[in-house]
């Protein structure tokens, strides 16, 4: 990709529009300071990518921009048929439009992200610092002047390293160790799944595995065997009358089921017989001794009873009288104690007054008398007795007692005579209701009758076992088909699910192989990475080497290496200048260098990355004005050196000095047809930005002018 | 071909000529030198005319070096009006075995002559190889032949034979760049060419 040409309109010293011819193999761009060379150069860096980061945060469009905002359009040409690219900032449409080949017109970051694709598609996913394109740019495509000697002193060997690094596109290595990495993971998450699958496949295998272990081998009875036992006895348990509808197909889904609700039905009803051939034996039982009839005469039994309970009554009622004069006579017996009683306390009382009148009336009195007659009043209260145990009440107490005894005697032997008649009775209407319902009179030939019937019954409840047993079996030999048909069936899915774990197994393994080998391989892109970085370092060192002794600039120092570094996976990178004759080195080369051989190192290096990578986003090499300080020697030495690679790349390079422009004229004049070199004088910068000359430098058709 | 320190007049004059014919130049004949010395050789290609002087000794070549000098700006204003630009490509390549009797001030002084013509010198100390002869015309030669051309490939071209040295074979890395250029899941890719093999 190379430049054609160049329309800036309000950008930096450009206030008004202005369109340059870059079509050429080389475009010398002579101006006194201050008239926009660099402003141009710069104009070409911001149309590719939108950054001028040299410039900080200050603003592109000029003061003096005749529409308030900057643009800048360029033509580039390559196999392709040409990329259009128009940028602009600040004109309401801020962005950047691209045009490539025939192709519809992009805007915005589709067209951002086609240039970076057709300039610079190596990139590595870094964010940090510039954009990738402007990196590659301003290290490999144009030197700006306040930047020349940046790489040799402004960076560190680490920095110095990663921009290296991503201008040999050793960044692209990165991001595909990034996404082997990221696909590793997602294997691995993967393989783990899969070795779980595997997991309850296996435990599912041998949980099928056990089950057919223990499904029996046991031989079945011939199929036409089982068929035919299995007709007769539906017929069987259809002439007992269990088990309604068409009997089951032998082969069918249901007939298991079937088989076990006749066996359940049949079951009942051999209960139901057995129960009724009990009843029918305990009747014949019963009946046999019905004749049995109570012999107690119940209204003797009842009379007796009565006349007890009367003598009872009597003698119950005379107790009672002879209680209560005995209680008559306790009382007064008690009353007449209490009255001695007190009688004695009044006595004691007068005994202690007696002395002096009558405390009561106050008269007087014989005191011995008193005396007398007070400790007799006290001894007749001694002598008061307990009432006297009655012998009557106890006489009429146990008379009454027997005669109550005789009465109970009397009244349970009625009870009991009468329980045994209700009980006789009770029985007899049983026996007779029983009879009636199997429509038998009570009589002698009923319990013959009854016995005849207990014995059919007892066979029925035998052949209903035997229909049983048999109905079992058929369960049974039903099972074991159906059981050989599932051992049939889990041998088969067993063998199957065998294969399939076993394939499952090869699979996992295969697929750990896989994991193991990524991991290998993302081990050594760790480190590829860094060796990339070297191998395209060998690469350029033949052509450093060459332009660093063809520019020449130290009489003693006269090699030149980029030397990379590694402490761990950390590279660096240091600018080595060797004296083989003296076997002395340096990696400072500021600490010996002057300014001008510093800027002449610096040019080298550029150039050599210019010259030497295998990919730039230009074919082209940018110098703004890299000839500050650089002495004679130096600065022939660079100029037959560039006039030696103009074939090679598109050279832009300005100058500030008018010798030396002419003298640039002279040295990188068009050689042979179709070749073309362009000069662009800027001179008299006003508000409207410089005047612009253009001219083509002469051609020179014959080379050769001496050879014959 | 002799030693380092015994490289003759006739072997560095063959090893220039060598050099300068196997990098585009053609030598002037003689029958055009006219009156140009006899002594030394002169070639031209598209972009200068070189005139080659080797003196036996330091001496010779201080002494004699501004006549070689002279001898070429004749031959090419014979042949080249001044007001073109190839009348200002001239080089004048002065060489010794001999090591200079003034120093490296001697030989500096001479090369920052940058009057009439470029001058490239050496002498012995310089020219101890044939390597370092060719050293001294680098500036004639072109870089053409060194400059790579601008690859359509990228870093990743290198990884198979990197990878390899490291015990990982080509097939397993050039498996994993396909399906990296073809946006396919690259382990799987891996495992695709595994299951192949």
């Amino acid at each position: 990709m190379r430049l054609k040409s160049i329309e800036i309109a309000g950008f930096r010293g450009f206030p008004g529009r202005h369109r340059f011819d870059l079509d050429a193999e080389a475009v010398i761009v002579v101006g006194a300071n201050g008239q926009g060379k660099t402003s141009l150069f710069d104009a070409v860096l911001w149309g590719l990518t939108g950054e001028l980061s040299r410039l900080g945060k200050a603003k592109v469009v000029s003061l003096y921009s005749q529409t308030g905002g900057a643009r800048v359009e360029l033509e580039l040409s390559d196999a392709d048929g040409g990329l259009w690219v128009a940028r602009s900032e600040g004109e309401g449409q801020d962005g950047v439009r691209v045009r490539h080949g025939g192709g519809e017109q992009l805007v915005g970051p589709v067209a951002e992200a086609h240039l970076l694709d057709v300039l610079w598609p190596h990139t590595s996913g870094s964010k940090e610092g510039d954009s990738p394109l402007t990196a590659a740019t301003t290290r490999g495509v144009y030197l700006q002047q306040d930047l020349v000697r940046q790489f040799i002193e402004g960076e560190s060997h680490q920095d110095r390293f990663r921009a290296i690094s991503e201008l040999v596109g050793a960044g692209a290595v990165s991001d595909l160790t990034i996404a082997l990495d990221k696909s590793k993971t997602a294997w691995s998450a993967a393989t783990n799944s899969q070795a779980e699958l595997l997991d309850r496949r296996e435990a599912a295998l041998r949980s099928d595995e056990a089950r057919l272990e223990g499904l029996s081998e046991s031989s079945v009875s011939g199929e036409e065997e089982l068929r035919e036992q299995w007709a007769a006895w539906w017929a069987d348990v259809g002439g007992e009358g269990g088990s309604e509808g068409a009997p089951p197909a032998l082969e069918g889904t249901d007939a298991s089921r079937r088989l076990d609700a006749a066996v359940k039905e049949l079951a009942a009803v051999r209960a139901a017989a057995s129960r009724r051939s009990v009843r029918l034996e305990d009747l014949a039982d019963r009946l046999a001794g019905a004749h049995e009839e109570p012999v107690a005469d119940l209204d003797q039994l009842r009379a007796d009873a009565a006349a007890a309970s009367e003598a009872a009554r009597r003698s119950g009622e005379a107790l009672r009288a002879a209680q209560a004069a005995a209680a008559e006579r306790r009382r007064l017996q008690v009353a007449r104690r209490d009255q001695a009683e007190e009688l004695r306390a009044l006595a004691e009382i007068a005994l202690r007054h007696l002395d002096g009148p009558c405390p009561v009336c106050g008269q007087g009195h014989d005191h011995e008398g008193t005396r007398e007659r007070m400790l007799q009043a006290i001894a007749a209260a001694s002598e008061a007795s307990d009432p006297e145990p009655e012998t009557l009440v106890a006489a009429s107490a146990d008379e009454l007692a027997r005669l109550e005894a005789e009465r109970d005697e009397a009244a349970g032997a009625l009870a009991e005579a009468e329980a045994a008649r209700r009980e006789y009775d009770l029985k007899l209407a049983e026996l007779t209701r029983e009879l009636a319902e199997l429509g038998l009179e009570p009589g002698e030939a009923a319990g013959q009758r009854v016995e005849e019937l207990a014995s059919a019954e007892r066979a029925r409840v035998e052949t209903l076992g035997n229909l049983l047993g048999a109905g079992e079996q058929l369960a049974l030999a039903l099972a074991r088909v159906g059981e050989r048909a599932r051992r049939h069936e889990l041998e088969g899915s067993v063998a199957t699910a065998r294969a399939e774990v076993a394939e499952m197994r090869e699979e996992l393994e295969a697929r750990k192989r896989t994991r193991e080998l990524a991991g290998q391989i993302l081990e050594q892109l760790r480190d590829a990475s860094t060796e990339v970085v070297a191998t395209r370092l060998d690469e350029i060192s033949p052509i450093l080497q060459r332009i660093y002794r063809t520019i020449d600039p130290h009489p003693a120092l006269r090699e030149l290496e980029l030397q990379p570094s590694f402490s761990g996976r950390r590279g660096q990178l240091a600018p080595m200048l060797n004296d083989r004759v003296a076997d002395k080195g340096i990696d400072q080369p500021a600490a010996v260098l002057s300014s001008s051989q510093l800027n002449a190192l610096a040019v080298s290096i550029f150039l050599a990355l210019n010259l030497g990578l295998p990919r730039l986003p230009l074919e082209t090499m940018m110098l703004d004005d890299p000839l500050h300080s650089l002495d004679d020697i130096n600065l022939l030495g660079l100029i037959d050196l560039l006039r030696r690679t103009k074939r090679s790349r598109q050279m832009l390079i300005s100058t500030h000095d008018p010798r030396f422009a002419r003298l640039l004229v002279k040295k990188l004049r068009p050689v042979g047809e179709d070749r073309r070199t362009r000069v662009i004088t800027l001179e008299g910068w006003s508000r409207s930005g410089p005047r612009v000359l253009e001219t083509d430098a002469p051609s020179e058709e014959r080379a050769l002018r001496i050879v014959a | 071909m002799s030693d380092a320190a015994a490289l003759t007049v006739t072997e560095i004059l063959a090893t220039v000529t060598s050099c300068l014919l196997g990098h585009g130049y053609r030598e002037v004949d003689s029958a055009r030198l006219g009156e140009a010395a006899e002594e030394g050789r002169f070639f031209e290609d598209a972009y200068g005319v070189v005139g080659v002087s080797v003196y036996e000794t330091w001496g010779d070549l201080a002494g004699r070096w501004q006549d070689a000098q002279g001898d070429l700006v004749r031959l090419i204003s014979e042949y080249i009006s001044k007001a073109e630009a190839k009348a200002w490509d001239g080089y004048l390549v002065l060489l010794t075995p001999a090591v200079s009797t003034a120093g490296r001030e001697g030989v500096d002084q001479i090369r920052y002559d940058t009057s009439r013509l470029r001058k490239l010198v050496a002498d012995g100390e310089e020219l101890g190889s044939l390597g370092e002869i060719e050293d001294v015309l680098l500036p004639l030669l072109p870089l053409d032949p060194v400059i790579p051309a601008l690859a359509e490939g990228s870093a990743l071209d290198l990884l198979p034979e990197l990878l390899e040295g490291r015990g990982i074979a080509p097939t397993s890395t050039a498996r994993l760049l396909d399906a990296y250029a073809a946006g396919e899941p690259l382990v799987e890719g891996l495992h695709e060419l595994g299951e192949a093999e």
